[in-house]
C-alpha cells in the first residue's frame, strides 16, 4: 500500500492553474525528494495532502484513505515542516516543541533533550528572538520528537548552516533505518542526492519526470577524465555518436558521455594505458536545468 | 539625530499615500458629517428661543448626560452642536490616529519591511517621520473640514475655527502618544492595546470631572475637557490651543528622541529568556488559545470592573440630582424607576464595550490565520473546529465573564459609597441582557471570518460603527426607532422592556451565525 498517494490531482485559484493532473507515489519506507522551480506546485500539494486546501480534481490520498475526509486520523501518523516558519512570538522553542508533540500523540523528553543537544538549540528563548534558521530548528526538532509514520516536509533546511545540515541528514537517515517513509521538498539538491532514493519534479503543476536517482541518471551524461602513458589521437572518440565536450590536450582527455557508451569509449582508452581516471556521476542539478530549461 | 535621518521620506510619504484613501476619507470626513447632522437635526428640533433654553437647562441637570458629554455651554444652535459632537469626534479620530501610527512604526517593523526599507537610502527616522506627518496632515485637514461645514452652516467662525483646531490639535496628542509608546513595546498590538487604554483613562477623567461646571487642573490634563477651556462660541480662549501644541510637540520630541536610540525591531525594553519546557497544561489547541487570550481577558475584565465600581460609587450622587428635578422626569421614566436612569444608561455602554472585545476576541484566529501560525496546528490531531472554537470561545464565555464583573464592580461601588439598595439583581439582569446583543456583534463577525475573511476585519468593525451610528442618529432624532432596531443594541437599549422573547430570539440569531461561520471556516482553504 502506497503511504502517500495522489492522482490526477488538480488546483486552480480563480483563473490560476497551481496544479495540473499531478500524480505522484510514494510507498512505505522510501525518501521521497519532491523539487521543482519557484511556484511550480511543490507547497500547493503538500498543504492538499494535509488538507489545509481543497482540491479543484482527482484525489489524494494518505495510508490509503482520502486526506479531507480522514484528516484527524491521518495526522496522528504524520509530523509537518512548513516552508515559512512562523511561531507564536511569546512561547519560547522548548514550548513549541512540547506543544506540537503532544498535539501529535507520545512526547518523549529524552528524545527532545538529545535532539536540542543536537542541533545547537538554546529552547528558553522566546520564539520572536530566534533568527530564521533557529525558527527552523524549532520546526524540524518538533517533527523529528514524534515517533510517527510519515514526515512532509517542505524546504525545512534552507536557513540551516552546514553543521546542521549533515545533523538533519542524520536524522533523516535514521528515519530511513526505522522504517519511516519520507517526503521531503527542496532545492538543496546536494541534500536530495543524499538522503533520498526516489525523485520527482514538479514544473508547472505537473509531475514532469520521477524516478529512482539511477534511473535519470541514464538520461544525462557522465564526465569522465582520463591520464593516459601515450598520447591521445584527436579523433579517438569521433566515432561514438553520445559524446560531447572533448577536450585533449597530449595525454589527458576529459568529455562528457552518455551511459550507452561509456564502456566502449574505455575500450578505446586502455589501449593508451590509462593511468588516472576520474568520473563524475551526472550531478541532480545537471538533470534539473535540464528539466528546467526545456 | 540628524536631518539625513529622515532621508526619503518623500518617496515614503508618496508610497503609503497611494493607498488607504477609502479608510482615510472616513476619518476626514466623520466630524464634518456629525455636525452636519447634529445641526440639521436641532435646527429643526425647536420652534422657539424658549424651546432650546429648556432643552439647554435640561440637559444641565440631566447628570447622565453632563457626566457623559459635560456641560452646554451657550444657550445657542452652536453650542449645542459643538457640545454633541466633540466627544464622538474625538474619539474616532483619536482611534484612527493611534491605530495608523502603531501600524506604520512597529507594525512594519514587525514585518521586517522596514529592515528592507532602511538598507535603501531611507533613514532610520524616516518611517516614524513620515507617519507623523500623514497623521497630523490628516487631523489639519480633518478640522479644517470640520471648521468649514461649519461656517457654511452659518455657524460663528472664531467658534467655528477653535472647534476644528480643538479637534486637530486634540487628535495629535493621542498620535504623539501612540508614536511614544510604540518606542517602548516590542509588538504593534502590545503598543495599539496600550495606546487605546490611555486613551479611555483620559476618557474616564473627564467622565467623573465633567459634572463640574468649574475647571479644575482636569481641564489641562485631558484633552476630552479641553474644550471646556476653549470654550467655543462663547469666551474663544485660544491659549488653550497653543498649550495642546505645547503638549504634543513636547511628546513627540520625547518619541524621535527615544526612536534614534533603539535599535529597529526592539522597543526599549528588552526580551526576558522563557522556559525551556511548556507547562503541562499547554498539550492542545485549547491550551495554546488560553495562553494567547489570557492577558487580554485580564486586561479587560479588570478595566471594566474599575470602571463599573467608579460608577457604581457615584450613582447615589446622581440619583439625588435627579431626584431633585421633575423636569427631567418624563425621561427618566423611560429606563424605568427614575433612580435607575445613570446606571441603566451606563451599562448599555459599557456593553458597547463588551462587544468590541468580543470582536478583537473573535478575529484573533483569523490574525492567527493570515500570519499562517494555523498550518502547523491542522497538520496535527486538531481539526477546524476546535481551532476556531479555542478563539471564538472567549467571545462567547469571556463577554459572560467580563459582563458578570460589570455587574459585580457597580454592586461593590454602590456599597463602598452607602448606597446601596435592594434591587441589585436588576443591576446584574440588566448587564446580562445586553449579551445577546454583544453575542450578535461577534457572531457577525465569526459569520465573516468564515465566508469572507479577507475584509472580515473591516466589514466587522463597519458593522459595529454602523450599529453606533444608528444609535447616535436616532437619539439626535434624526432618525426613526425602526432604523435603530435594526441594530441588536437597540433591542436592548434601556428604554426598551426586558423580555424574555428577546433575549431568545437574539441569541438564536447569534447561534446561527457562529454556526455559519464554523461550517465556512470548516469548509474553505486557509489562506492569507
Amino acid at each position: 500500500m502506497a503511504v502517500i498517494k495522489i492522482e490526477q490531482l488538480s488546483k486552480s485559484y480563480g483563473t490560476v492553474q497551481a496544479l495540473k493532473d499531478l500524480n505522484l507515489e510514494v510507498k512505505k519506507n522510501e525518501i521521497y525528494g519532491f523539487i521543482g522551480p519557484n511556484g511550480a506546485g511543490k507547497s500547493t500539494a503538500i498543504r492538499i495532502l494535509l488538507g489545509l486546501l481543497q482540491n479543484s480534481g482527482g484525489n489524494a490520498q494518505l495510508f490509503g484513505k482520502d486526506v479531507y475526509q480522514n484528516a484527524l486520523r491521518l495526522h496522528s501518523k504524520l509530523a509537518y515542516v512548513p516552508s515559512d516558519v512562523n511561531f507564536w512570538p511569546y512561547l519560547t522553542g522548548g514550548e513549541v516543541i512540547d506543544l506540537l508533540a503532544k498535539m501529535r500523540g507520545k512526547f518523549d523528553s529524552k528524545r527532545k533533550a538529545d535532539l536540542i543537544e543536537r542541533f545547537q538549540l538554546d529552547p528558553t528563548k522566546k520564539c520572536k528572538t530566534y533568527s530564521k534558521g533557529n525558527r527552523q530548528k524549532v520546526a524540524i526538532i518538533s517533527a523529528f520528537v514524534s515517533d510517527v509514520d510519515l514526515l512532509i516536509l517542505d524546504e525545512p533546511t534552507s536557513g540551516l548552516d552546514p553543521l546542521m545540515e549533515m545533523e538533519f541528514q542524520s536524522c533523516i537517515n535514521q528515519a530511513k533505518r526505522n522504517g519511516k517513509t519520507v517526503l521531503l521538498s527542496s532545492h538543496i539538491l546536494s541534500e536530495v542526492e543524499k538522503v533520498c532514493n526516489k525523485i520527482g519534479i514538479i514544473k508547472n503543476g505537473s509531475i514532469v519526470e520521477s524516478g529512482t536517482l539511477s534511473d535519470m541518471r541514464h538520461l544525462t551524461q557522465t564526465h569522465f577524465s582520463v591520464e593516459t602513458k601515450l598520447s591521445i589521437p584527436e579523433n579517438i572518440l569521433s566515432d561514438i555518436s553520445g559524446v560531447s565536450n572533448v577536450n585533449i590536450e597530449d595525454r589527458h582527455i576529459k568529455f562528457s558521455i552518455e551511459s550507452d557508451e561509456i564502456n566502449y569509449a574505455l575500450q578505446k582508452l586502455t589501449q593508451y594505458g590509462v593511468i588516472n581516471l576520474n568520473s563524475n556521476p551526472p550531478t541532480l542539478e545537471e538533470l534539473f536545468i535540464r528539466h528546467y530549461s526545456e | 539625530m540628524k536631518t539625513l535621518d529622515f532621508e526619503g521620506i518623500g518617496s515614503l510619504l508618496r508610497f503609503y499615500l497611494k493607498k488607504g484613501w477609502v479608510r482615510r476619507s472616513i476619518w476626514l470626513l466623520t466630524p464634518a458629517l456629525l455636525a452636519m447632522s447634529a445641526y440639521i437635526s436641532y435646527s429643526n428640533m425647536f420652534t422657539s428661543s424658549q424651546e432650546l433654553s429648556a432643552f439647554v437647562d435640561e440637559s444641565i441637570l440631566n447628570p447622565v448626560v453632563a457626566a457623559i458629554h459635560g456641560f452646554i455651554l451657550t444657550k445657542d444652535i452652536p453650542g449645542i452642536v459643538s457640545w454633541n459632537i466633540k466627544t464622538v469626534s474625538l474619539i474616532v479620530a483619536a482611534i484612527f490616529n493611534m491605530l495608523t501610527i502603531t501600524k506604520m512604526t512597529r507594525g512594519e517593523e514587525e514585518s521586517g519591511r522596514t529592515d528592507l526599507l532602511c538598507s535603501t537610502v531611507i533613514g532610520r527616522q524616516a518611517q516614524l517621520g513620515a507617519a507623523l506627518i500623514i497623521c497630523l496632515g490628516m487631523n489639519l485637514i480633518m478640522g479644517l473640514l470640520l471648521t468649514l461645514t461649519m461656517v457654511v452652516f452659518g455657524m460663528g467662525f472664531s467658534g467655528s475655527l477653535g472647534m476644528g483646531l480643538l479637534l486637530a490639535i486634540g487628535s495629535s496628542f493621542f498620535a504623539a502618544l501612540a508614536s511614544l509608546i510604540s518606542q517602548l513595546t516590542s509588538s504593534r498590538r502590545a503598543a495599539s492595546s496600550i495606546a487605546m487604554a490611555f486613551m479611555g483613562v483620559f476618557y474616564v477623567i473627564s467622565f467623573f470631572n465633567n459634572l463640574i461646571e468649574n475647571i479644575n487642573l482636569s481641564s489641562y490634563l485631558t484633552p476630552f475637557r479641553w474644550f471646556f477651556v476653549l470654550r467655543p462660541f462663547d469666551s474663544n480662549n485660544y491659549s488653550i490651543l497653543l498649550l495642546g501644541i505645547i503638549i504634543v510637540g513636547i511628546i513627540l520630541a520625547l518619541a524621535l528622541k527615544l526612536s534614534s536610540m533603539r535599535d529597529i525591531g526592539e522597543g526599549v525594553i528588552p526580551h526576558r529568556k522563557g522556559k525551556a519546557n511548556a507547562p503541562e497544561y499547554l498539550r492542545n489547541v485549547w491550551a495554546l488559545s488560553f495562553r494567547m487570550h489570557r492577558g487580554s481577558l485580564l486586561s479587560w475584565t479588570v478595566v471594566l470592573f474599575v470602571f463599573a465600581v467608579g460608577i457604581g460609587s457615584v450613582d447615589i450622587l446622581v440619583a439625588e440630582m435627579l431626584e431633585g428635578v421633575p423636569v427631567l422626569a418624563s425621561w427618566m421614566s423611560l429606563f424605568g424607576e427614575p433612580k435607575e436612569a445613570f446606571l441603566a444608561l451606563m451599562i448599555f455602554v459599557m456593553g458597547l464595550f463588551v462587544a468590541a472585545y468580543g470582536i478583537l476576541a473573535a478575529q484573533r484566529i483569523r490574525s492567527e490565520e493570515s500570519e499562517q501560525r494555523v498550518d502547523v496546528l491542522l497538520a496535527t490531531k486538531t481539526t477546524r473546529n476546535k481551532l476556531m472554537g479555542s478563539h471564538v470561545i472567549f467571545s462567547m464565555v469571556g463577554t459572560v465573564l467580563i459582563t458578570i464583573a460589570i455587574g459585580l464592580g457597580i454592586i461593590f461601588g454602590k456599597v463602598m459609597s452607602g448606597g446601596l439598595s435592594g434591587n441589585n439583581w436588576v443591576v446584574i439582569s440588566a448587564s446580562l441582557y445586553k449579551l445577546p446583543a454583544i453575542w450578535i456583534t461577534s457572531g457577525i463577525s465569526v459569520f465573516l471570518i468564515g465566508l469572507l475573511p479577507k475584509s472580515s476585519t473591516t466589514i466587522s468593525w463597519s458593522v459595529f460603527a454602523l450599529f453606533i451610528g444608528l444609535q447616535l442618529f436616532w437619539e439626535m432624532g434624526i432618525l426613526p426607532e425602526t432604523a435603530f432596531l435594526l441594530s441588536p443594541f437597540g433591542h436592548v437599549y434601556p428604554t426598551r422592556p426586558q423580555e424574555i422573547s428577546t433575549f431568545i430570539i437574539l441569541t438564536s440569531i447569534a447561534i446561527i451565525l457562529y454556526i455559519i461561520g464554523f461550517m465556512g471556516f470548516k469548509k474553505r482553504d486557509m489562506q492569507q
